[in-house]
């Protein structure tokens, strides 16, 4: 009987360490120090999403006059609600 | 925003921009003020694709310093964009010395800009915001658009980042109106579109901790941590001005925040800054293009330190309503 207990005790408790282990506790999108790089390295931008910013843009219709006068070159200017070089 | 991708990501776009002076600017204060800057392009401007009185004048112009408009157009779409260029250059191609000069009484100084208030010495940090689809992220599962932003702070407000005399171990409360500076105008969802920011009265749960990891000779390190829940919900709180919506529509944000920065208390500026947030968002806004996206989705934002390039120091979105009585409003 004792013995038949000891079996059933164990029993419990290793089926308790085999259920927690196998439980997904982990809460989606969640961050966390060791979500911390992974997540970093997703937002920051690719090479591809990156390569508008290699045009040497102007920041102001007026700097962009006075360099194409100065360089006597067309100026070619793309203005949108919000700054293109900002939040659009 | 989806033109960075479509338009100028186009390499045949990015070679003949060498033959440009490419330049951006804000089109709502340049279609609206009385600046003479500002003059000078609607001069330019009403001649183009847009020409009804009042509406917008977002596009792509082509035209020589003296103001003449050589072409102009409105496009997502990179073979229509690449052909008006080519037509503006054509064009520039053709025009006499004196229509390719500035005219020497044009002083082009506008009587107010936002950039004016860049926070020199301040802590100016510049944002990424993408969406996420997956967790884990698959590197090549990406968004059709993504967006950025500028944080400002001054340089008071950076030194607030840290206790006055910042020890290892201290842990201290950000205080509320930097937390909330980035609750309300930076955690928002942008990442499709223009938005609405949240009114201080909307953020029902904040906290944003810092750590002190540990200070060698003039060098702190800190470690940042927090969450924050944004609810608005019916009437817009923020009073008249130009991001007033039309109609209320309810939208939320939860976020989780990390992240770790180094503040050199000689030169009293961060000399690292490194922040990343996750956020659930709730609903839409009129603009932000959310029409198709599904109700709650989850956004990324990853904010690092500004360079000092002039692109680095173009002024934040919501900057007209910043919770910053150092930023100077126009007349």
């Amino acid at each position: 009987m004792i013995k038949h207990a000891s079996i059933f005790v164990m029993g419990v408790i290793i089926g308790s360490f085999f259920l927690t282990g196998c439980s997904t506790n982990k809460e989606q999108f969640s961050l966390t120090s060791k979500s911390y790089e992974m997540w970093r390295d997703y937002i920051t931008p690719t090479k591809n999403e990156s390569l508008w910013k290699s045009i040497p843009w102007r920041s102001s219709f007026r700097e962009g006059l006075i360099d194409a006068d100065e360089n006597q070159k067309p100026m070619l200017l793309w203005a949108m609600n919000g700054h293109p070089l900002g939040c659009t | 925003m989806a033109g960075r991708r479509s338009v100028w990501s186009d390499p045949r776009i990015i070679e003949l921009t060498e033959q440009f002076i490419p330049t951006t600017d804000e089109v709502w204060r340049l279609q609206r003020v009385q600046d003479s800057d500002a003059i000078f392009f609607q001069e330019m401007a009403n001649k183009g694709h847009y020409r009804t009185t009042g509406k917008t004048r977002q596009g792509i112009y082509v035209c020589s310093p003296n103001g003449k408009l050589l072409s102009s157009i409105n496009s997502l779409n990179a073979d229509d964009v690449l052909k008006s260029i080519k037509n503006g250059l054509e064009k520039w191609n053709g025009l006499s010395v004196s229509e390719r000069q500035l005219p020497t009484d044009q002083k082009l100084k506008p009587s107010h800009r936002w950039e004016n208030s860049y926070p020199d010495q301040g802590l100016v940090l510049t944002s990424a915001n993408a969406d996420l689809f997956t967790d884990p992220p698959v590197q090549n599962i990406r968004g059709d658009r993504s967006n950025l932003d500028h944080v400002w702070f001054n340089k008071t407000e950076a030194r607030q980042w840290l206790p006055d005399d910042p020890q290892e171990g201290d842990i201290y409360q950000l205080p509320d109106h930097l937390a909330n500076r980035l609750f309300c105008f930076h955690l928002v969802d942008n990442v499709k579109g223009q938005t609405l920011p949240f009114a201080p009265q909307e953020i029902k749960k904040s906290n944003l901790q810092i750590e002190v990891q540990d200070r060698h000779q003039s060098n702190v390190r800190i470690k940042i941590k927090g969450h924050s829940e944004a609810i608005a919900q019916g009437e817009w709180l923020l009073g008249q001005n130009d991001w007033t919506p039309t109609y209320p529509l309810d939208h939320s944000m939860k976020t989780e925040i990390l992240g770790k920065a180094t503040f050199d208390l000689v030169l009293n500026i961060f000399t690292e800054f490194e922040m990343v947030a996750i956020g659930k968002r709730y609903g839409k806004t009129q603009n932000n293009s959310r029409r198709n996206s599904p109700d709650t989705s989850y956004i990324g934002y990853l904010f690092t330190l500004a360079e000092g390039r002039a692109s680095d120091k173009i002024a934040p979105a919501f900057v007209d309503i910043y919770n910053a009585d150092w930023i100077i409003k126009p007349f």
